[in-house]
């Protein structure tokens, strides 16, 4: 039964200071199992603090290196400090200029109309009737517009025109080593300095679901706590036995002065101490059901077999002369107790 | 200590210790301690666990006269008791006595009998005595019915009513041997069947009576006596029980812890010797609720329930 506790205990143990450790290491990144666990990646596109002066280094970039068109980068230049109407101005397709200036007519420029006009811009992409530096004006001139009514979509907007970027370095420098790469990027592939001025986030697909051991949120307080409770529990169930050991000292150091029960009768008296000094030694306490052999048998399984024989001796005289009526065998009572008395001194 | 040699060592000796029964000791002690005691045993256990071979050895061993009756629902009260027959020759009736003028009588099977049949034998286990055509007869001491029975028959059987229960000293489930026991039956089954055959009588019926006289002289203290009745009335008190222990069930109790102390060698009853009769005395006197009879309570287990909450004697 002790064994079992402790075997409990120790387990609990375990299994707590295991989930503490976890809990510690885990928990910044803890997520919801089967989505991409580069969340941090996708968040810093919209956190990163770029802007239309970053967006334009970034061309130059990639006119120096070829990857613009000479008339791609004239229609671009000075990206930055082009205004609204200077944007849709450098704009060829004619539909894209009218959407735009009717944007620019409404009184309020709703998160809908930003919405809608991006559907617009990825339709026309998809129908090839959009070219890329027309992209990069249309979503100048909408950032233009967003940013006058101070509009939280601005940053969605420039993280628009570096996906633009992105797609233009893609699409036209198949000679080139792909710069935006996601966590798997090689360290073979070196990435083009082009952008690195320019905080350009890693755009790669959600990877494939992965199935993780997630456990339930538990306070590492919580933890603490239960693993503190078991080891209380540890240090009392092993400390029992030494504690043990000692109060049976102490207990047999006092033998001479155990209270004496009030029989009237020398030799019953001392048959009732020997069961004290029996149970102070053995820790096995007489139940009142329990008839004095069964006593007898339950104590001897922890006693020295010398000990064990001499309260054999005084049991059996005890019955005698209680039971049988012989007033010889408290005189063996009597004898019996005093080497009884006499052991368990020796032992302490 | 008695260093007088009992009934109980000779049976011990003549068969546990020569392995002419196997696994029985308890119950040849408990049938020792009855005989001594004047009483009567009924004897439970499924077929083949030696319930007969068991009575019919201690029978022969103690030189008494033994008789076997084997009980089915046409036997008559008179097959058992006796009866008077006309005798041409002297023009008289005279009496042919049944298997009842016997020291031990091996009753196979008693809950085959009908009920009249069975209530036949409740005057000679009580009384022990018979009465033919108004004619009391007494039975020759030692008496001393030996029933057996099949918990499991459930057809063809008549359950013993509660007051032929009660007549019964003690109750005696015996069951199967250990693997080892089993192993060593099977062995030794030609030599143990002659064995039992060849049983010559050690004790004679003298001693046995001689004996009887000692097991009443066995000293029971007050204490004791406490004991035994605040164990009966407990079996009463007890909330699974619908009719506990009677003051017969309480003297049955004395009776037999007075033998079990003397078969243990000694003159003076200690409560060891009350726990170790108590199931056997008192297991067919007690009636479970049968709501909790269904739930598995049973009569042996209350008293073992009692026999933990009783404190014995102190000091």
């Amino acid at each position: 039964m002790r064994r079992r506790a402790i075997l409990v205990l120790i387990g609990a143990l375990t299994i707590t200071v295991c989930l503490s450790v976890a809990v510690a290491i885990s928990e910044s990144d803890r997520h919801t199992p089967g989505f991409p666990q580069t969340t941090g990646n996708l968040q810093s596109l919209f956190q990163l603090p770029i802007n239309v002066s970053d967006i334009e280094k970034a061309i130059l970039e990639l006119s120096k290196k070829g990857v613009l068109s000479q008339g791609e980068a004239e229609k671009l230049k000075n990206f930055s400090n082009i205004s609204f109407k200077d944007a849709v101005a450098r704009i060829e397709n004619p539909e894209l200029r009218n959407s735009l200036l009717n944007l620019a007519n409404k009184s309020t420029l709703s998160p809908e109309d930003i919405e809608v006009f991006m559907n617009y811009l990825n339709s026309l992409k998809a129908s090839e009737l959009l070219s890329p530096a027309d992209e990069l004006l249309a979503l100048r001139a909408l950032e233009a517009l967003a940013s006058a009514i101070q509009s939280p979509y601005t940053s969605e907007i420039l993280s628009k025109m570096v996906s633009a970027l992105k797609e233009i370095e893609i699409a036209k420098s198949s000679n080139l080593v792909l710069t935006f790469k996601g966590p798997q990027q090689s360290s073979s592939e070196k990435p083009l300095p082009i952008f690195q001025s320019v905080p350009l986030p890693s755009l790669q697909l959600p990877s494939a679901p992965q199935l993780r051991f997630s456990l339930p949120r538990i306070p590492l307080n919580t933890l603490i706590a239960i693993a503190s409770c078991c080891s209380i529990a540890l240090a009392l169930l092993f400390s029992r036995k030494l504690l043990g050991t000692f109060f049976k000292r102490l207990k047999t150091r006092f033998i001479g002065k155990i209270p004496t029960p009030e029989i009237g009768d020398k030799f019953l008296e001392a048959y009732w101490r020997s069961i004290y000094i029996v149970s102070a030694i053995s820790g096995v306490k007489k139940a009142d059901a329990e008839t004095h052999r069964e006593f007898l048998a339950r104590a001897s399984e922890r006693l020295s077999s010398r000990v064990a024989e001499v309260f054999r001796d005084i049991t059996f005289a005890y019955e005698e002369y209680r039971y049988g009526f012989r007033a010889e065998a408290g005189q063996r009572i009597l004898e019996g107790f005093r080497r009884l008395t006499n052991y368990a001194k020796a032992s302490s | 200590m008695l260093v007088v040699m009992g009934v109980f060592d000779v049976v011990k000796r003549e068969l546990i210790d020569r392995v002419v029964l196997i696994e029985k000791e308890r119950e040849l002690k408990l049938m020792s301690s009855a005989l001594l005691s004047r009483g009567h045993v009924l004897m439970e256990g499924v077929p083949g666990v030696a319930k007969t071979y068991t009575s019919k050895a201690l029978a022969k061993l103690l030189g008494l006269s033994f008789k076997r009756v084997q009980m089915t629902p046409d036997l008559l009260p008179s097959d058992i008791i006796g009866y008077y027959v006309f005798d041409q020759r002297s023009g008289g009736f005279v009496l042919r006595k049944g298997p009842i003028f016997a020291n031990i009588l091996l009753v196979d099977e008693i809950n085959r009998a009908s009920p009249r049949t069975q209530s036949a034998l409740l005057e000679a286990m009580q009384e022990r005595q018979v009465t033919i055509e108004g004619e009391v007869f007494k039975l020759e001491e030692p008496f001393m019915v030996i029933a057996t029975q099949n918990p499991i028959e459930m057809e063809g059987v008549f359950p013993l009513p509660e007051a032929q229960l009660d007549r019964f000293l003690i109750k005696v489930v015996t069951g199967y041997t250990t693997t080892k026991g089993l192993i060593e039956i099977m062995k030794r089954a030609d030599e143990i069947e002659e064995a039992i055959e060849s049983l010559k009588p050690i004790v004679t019926r003298e001693e046995v009576l001689e004996e009887f006289k000692r097991v009443r002289s066995v000293k029971v203290d007050d204490s004791i006596y406490s004991y035994i009745a605040s164990i009966v009335e407990e079996t009463r008190r007890h909330p699974a029980v619908r009719l506990g222990a009677s003051p017969r069930a309480a003297i049955a109790l004395v009776k037999m812890a007075k033998a079990w102390a003397y078969t243990s060698g000694r003159d003076y009853v200690i409560p060891d010797d009350v726990k170790a009769v108590a199931i056997p005395v008192l297991m067919h006197r007690i009636i479970v609720k049968p709501e909790l009879e269904l739930q598995g309570v049973t009569a042996e287990k209350v008293v073992e329930e009692v026999l933990s909450r009783v404190p014995v004697p102190k000091p």
